[in-house]
């Protein structure tokens, strides 16, 4: 029997390493509407920003890290891959920008331009990352998604709702994907489908089922969701804001304009 | 036939099934095979299933989410990471690159549908429209020459694609028929 979507979902976190941890910090209480905003603007100054501009946002970053106690390994651990790739995207800029030889032997072209240009883009890309970590690890996804369909309320033509329904259900849906790959692995395995030896069979075997088996549970959830007269207008999500929130938002803003005009 | 989603049950249904499609493609990046600037991922497979089983205006919609999802810092990017900078940073092209191809296999397979000739054609214009959209952003990006970022960004991949579009190919036979449905035109209609 397949597991509830909630219960599945309580099985998320020890999957998924950058998800939304509880806690009472100022970060966490910080209004969901002010803090997508401040680290929206914070990302597009990053890209914008200088070395200086780097240090201040690198400060802000270290401090909203030093929220998250006990979970910075975890995420640099976690961020190695990304690390491995703005490395070799630095080695590339470092050898491939024109600009004064860093050392006299010919095969190794690396420039002082390139190595400058290279560590700022990778320096950018980190702090671009940890940001938006920082912001999943703070906030709860029911609050994500009443501030995305907010946001989205006042352009026309799109479909707040139903938008923000379907960022839920997917969600929603990743750990039941998770929990049903296990589940038909387990199944397999109690069949001995380790003593085959060709991988196309073994995973035929795994995602027909797999697939079958995901789409049913969807068509039924439709069902389930239609019998309990699913509308698009169900009581949206109180989110409350004070005059703290807004002042927050008002700083971040007048520092990124700052940073990108000086 | 295009009109046999207009009532709310199958508009609802095909919600559902656009939300399970952006799951499946989440999931398929959390595998994530670092062997360069751009990790062997499963991200394209479910992609191109997608669009394949749903059609262009839903598959349309559920890419649109995957990415907004992403984009908002929902871990459904490579390696289990979301946020802006994955879409600023080196495989971002590709990522971007999905929504047009989606649309594009949903639009070659509703001509004429379950045919296998006409899947192919869809998935290869599809693969080719990723390439295009990742590997000029890679090229921007790194500063490569146009040759290195094509030797990185997708040679590298090719085998492992004609892999996923045959695998894409079978599932969605499957698929159409557990489904049991024809191909909708609108997904946001009220």
């Amino acid at each position: 029997m397949r597991p509830p979507l909630g219960k599945a979902a309580g099985v998320m976190a020890d999957l998924i390493p950058f998800s939304y941890r509880n806690n009472h910090t100022l970060l966490h209480r910080y209004d969901v509407r002010c803090k997508m905003l401040s680290f929206i603007a914070l990302s597009l100054t990053t890209l914008k920003a200088e070395a200086f501009g780097l240090l201040l946002i690198s400060c802000i970053v270290i401090t909203a890290l030093s929220f998250l106690k006990g979970r910075i390994l975890v995420i640099f651990y976690e961020l190695r891959f990304f690390i491995f790739f703005l490395f070799f995207v630095f080695i590339i800029r470092t050898f491939s920008t024109p600009g004064s030889p860093v050392f006299q032997n010919p095969w190794i072209p690396a420039t002082r331009e390139g190595i400058y240009q290279g560590g700022c883009l990778f320096w950018k890309m980190l702090l671009i990352a940890l940001l938006s970590l920082v912001f999943i690890s703070t906030t709860k996804p029911s609050q994500t998604k009443e501030a995305l369909k907010r946001f989205f309320r006042p352009i026309p033509f799109v479909p707040e709702e139903r938008l923000a329904a379907m960022i839920t259900l997917m969600i929603r849906f990743i750990p039941l994907i998770l929990d049903e790959i296990q589940e038909i692995k387990d199944a397999q395995r109690s069949r001995c489908i380790e003593n085959r030896k060709n991988p196309f069979y073994r995973i035929k075997h795994l995602t027909i089922p797999l697939f079958r088996g995901l789409f049913e549970t969807a068509g039924e959830l439709a069902e389930a969701m239609e019998s309990r007269c699913f509308g698009e207008g169900s009581t949206p999500m109180m989110l409350s804001s004070g005059t703290i929130d807004w002042f927050c938002l008002a700083m971040v803003l007048v520092g990124c304009l700052l940073i990108i005009l000086s | 036939m295009k009109s046999g989603f207009s009532n709310p049950t199958d508009q609802l249904k095909m919600t559902v099934y656009a939300s399970l499609c952006a799951a499946l493609t989440a999931v398929g990046a959390f595998v994530a095979i670092p062997i360069g600037p751009v990790p062997i991922v499963l991200q394209n497979f479910f992609v191109f299933l997608t669009g394949l089983v749903l059609g262009s205006r839903w598959g349309l919609a559920s890419v649109g989410i995957y990415l907004i999802a992403g984009i908002l810092g929902f871990p459904v990017f490579a390696g289990g990471a979301g946020g802006i900078g994955r879409i600023i940073g080196p495989t971002g092209g590709y990522l971007i690159g999905y929504l047009p191809a989606v649309f594009i296999i949903g639009v070659i397979v509703e001509k004429r549908r379950a045919n296998l000739y006409l899947d192919i054609v869809a998935l290869v214009s599809g693969s080719l429209i990723v390439y295009f959209f990742g590997v000029s952003w890679l090229k921007i990006i790194t500063g490569m020459s146009a040759d290195k970022a094509i030797a990185v960004g997708m040679i590298p991949f090719l085998p492992g694609d004609a892999l996923k579009i045959a695998a894409a190919i079978a599932s969605a036979r499957v698929l159409r028929r557990t489904i049991g449905a024809p191909l909708t035109p609108r997904p946001f209609t009220s």
